[in-house]
């Protein structure tokens, strides 16, 4: 039985990553991307500086995992989006983008092409739809969702915590998804 | 994917791999410390400063044995992809327990016997008979005599009220088939691989349920008295995996 790697956990994944395997942290990197983005879009509402700020964000991260540090929940979204806004509140001190981690990794500040700019709309774009459907869901909905897709626990350890049964939870994260795919699909 | 973000992924993975590859740098910066015993001053002096990030990248090394006893090699790497597939409680995060002092002081009866342990993946059972919790501890190797296995996940099941316990290591294989566990005393015990919610004993006075928590149980059998006093677990005539809603699981132990 063979395990691919984006079935494990973020926190596997860092621990590969800390163990030498390089391509754990791409495969992060692919699973974060997005979120860190949007995070850092929303707040600068400028694409350049945004994904300027993701590089330096994703360096410092993997700094981080390299001298023992890293996600302590198994999802390393909250992780990111701490190392982002520190990122971003260090760049507005100094008043340009932060390069400090990327410098000591010798990695170059890439150049990013209209392409690119058009791509990272598209991708920050679908993330604030989702985002913003979410919000409309009934909360219990919403809740269950978020234990279930977000935090990846069990069934019977949401239910604990909601006070429901098993079968209720899988019928509210059922309902949200099936919600969610069909207000996704009805809008351009 | 953008060929921004592309570009990005492909330099954090390259400067990743830097970070755990020694470089032809460093090895000409050894070779510079023997022309220049100040410059050998310099780099001891920095030594101090870098040991505390050297120590941060390490595996936890906890004490096995006794103090002063030779210790098994240990790893911060994770257990083969397939055991952490087949049970949750591996692919769960470790937990300040899972690390605490009565795990610590239940790897007092683990010495060099396991080679190669994973540290990170070490687990404290939910084990409600013993005096100490039980362990799962993954590793590399285990060899006694007479015995060689690689890739194996240990258990250590506390006896009740004495100090001491029962310890065995299991293949993924054995996991698979329903023999990675035994007896002590009269509770029965085991690991299971996910999907497994209880596990029916069917003995000749009647059928019991056990839950699995953590890919893990442990009953108290019937017994049958012994001559000379004592008890030992009556063997089931038949031992069931269920699933969550109480039916039988596809995968049934013994089978292939």
């Amino acid at each position: 039985m063979v395990m691919a790697p984006e079935t494990r956990s973020d926190r596997e994944l860092l621990e590969a990553v800390r163990g030498g395997e390089a391509a754990a942290y791409g495969v992060l990197f692919e699973r974060y991307q997005t979120v860190v983005l949007a995070y850092l879009l929303r707040r600068t509402r400028h694409r350049e500086a945004a994904a300027d700020l993701a590089g330096e964000v994703f360096a410092r991260a993997l700094l981080a995992v390299h001298r023992g540090r890293g996600a302590v929940e198994d999802t390393a979204a909250g992780w990111l989006l701490t190392i982002a806004r520190n990122v971003l509140l260090d760049s507005v001190r100094r008043g340009r983008v932060e390069e400090r981690a990327r410098r000591e990794l010798g990695i170059q500040r890439l150049a990013l092409t209209d392409g690119d700019l058009e791509r990272i709309d598209a991708q920050t774009g679908d993330v604030d739809r989702v985002v913003a459907l979410v919000q409309q869901l009934p909360e219990s909905q919403r809740a269950a969702l978020k234990a279930r897709i977000l935090e990846e626990r069990d069934y019977a350890d949401i239910a604990a915590d909601l006070g429901c049964s098993d079968l209720v939870v899988r019928q509210r994260v059922s309902r949200a998804l099936k919600t969610l795919r069909s207000k996704l699909e009805a809008q351009p | 994917m953008s060929n921004y973000l592309d570009a990005l992924r492909q330099e954090l993975v390259a400067a990743s791999d830097r970070l755990t590859q020694p470089s032809p740098a460093m090895a000409r910066q050894r070779r510079w410390w023997r022309r220049s015993p100040r410059a050998l001053a310099i780099a001891l002096a920095g030594l101090a400063v870098s040991a505390t990030a050297i120590a941060a990248t390490t595996p936890w090394q906890p004490l096995f044995g006794d103090p002063g006893s030779p210790q098994p090699r240990v790893t911060g790497s994770a257990p083969p992809a397939g055991q952490l597939a087949l049970l949750s409680v591996l692919r769960r995060p470790q937990t300040p327990e899972d690390r605490g002092v009565i795990t610590q002081q239940t790897l007092r009866y683990f010495g060099t016997s396991t080679q190669g342990v994973y540290t990170s993946y070490i687990r404290q059972l939910p084990s409600g008979q013993g005096a100490l919790p039980a362990i799962l501890l993954p590793a590399r190797s285990w060899q006694v005599p007479g015995l060689n296995k690689n890739d194996v996940l240990c258990l250590f099941v506390a006896e009740a009220n004495a100090d001491g316990g029962a310890k065995g290591c299991y293949t993924t294989t054995e996991v698979e088939s329903g023999t990675a566990g035994g007896s002590l005393g009269a509770i029965v015990y085991g690991l299971v691989p996910d999907g497994v919610a209880q596990v029916q004993f069917d003995y000749p006075t009647g059928t019991q349920v056990v839950a699995v928590h953590d890919n893990f149980y442990e009953q108290r059998a019937p017994q049958n008295t012994v001559r000379g006093g004592g008890t030992t677990p009556v063997r089931p005539q038949g031992t069931s995996w269920l699933d969550a809603q109480g039916e039988p699981t596809t995968h049934q132990p013994g089978s292939p």
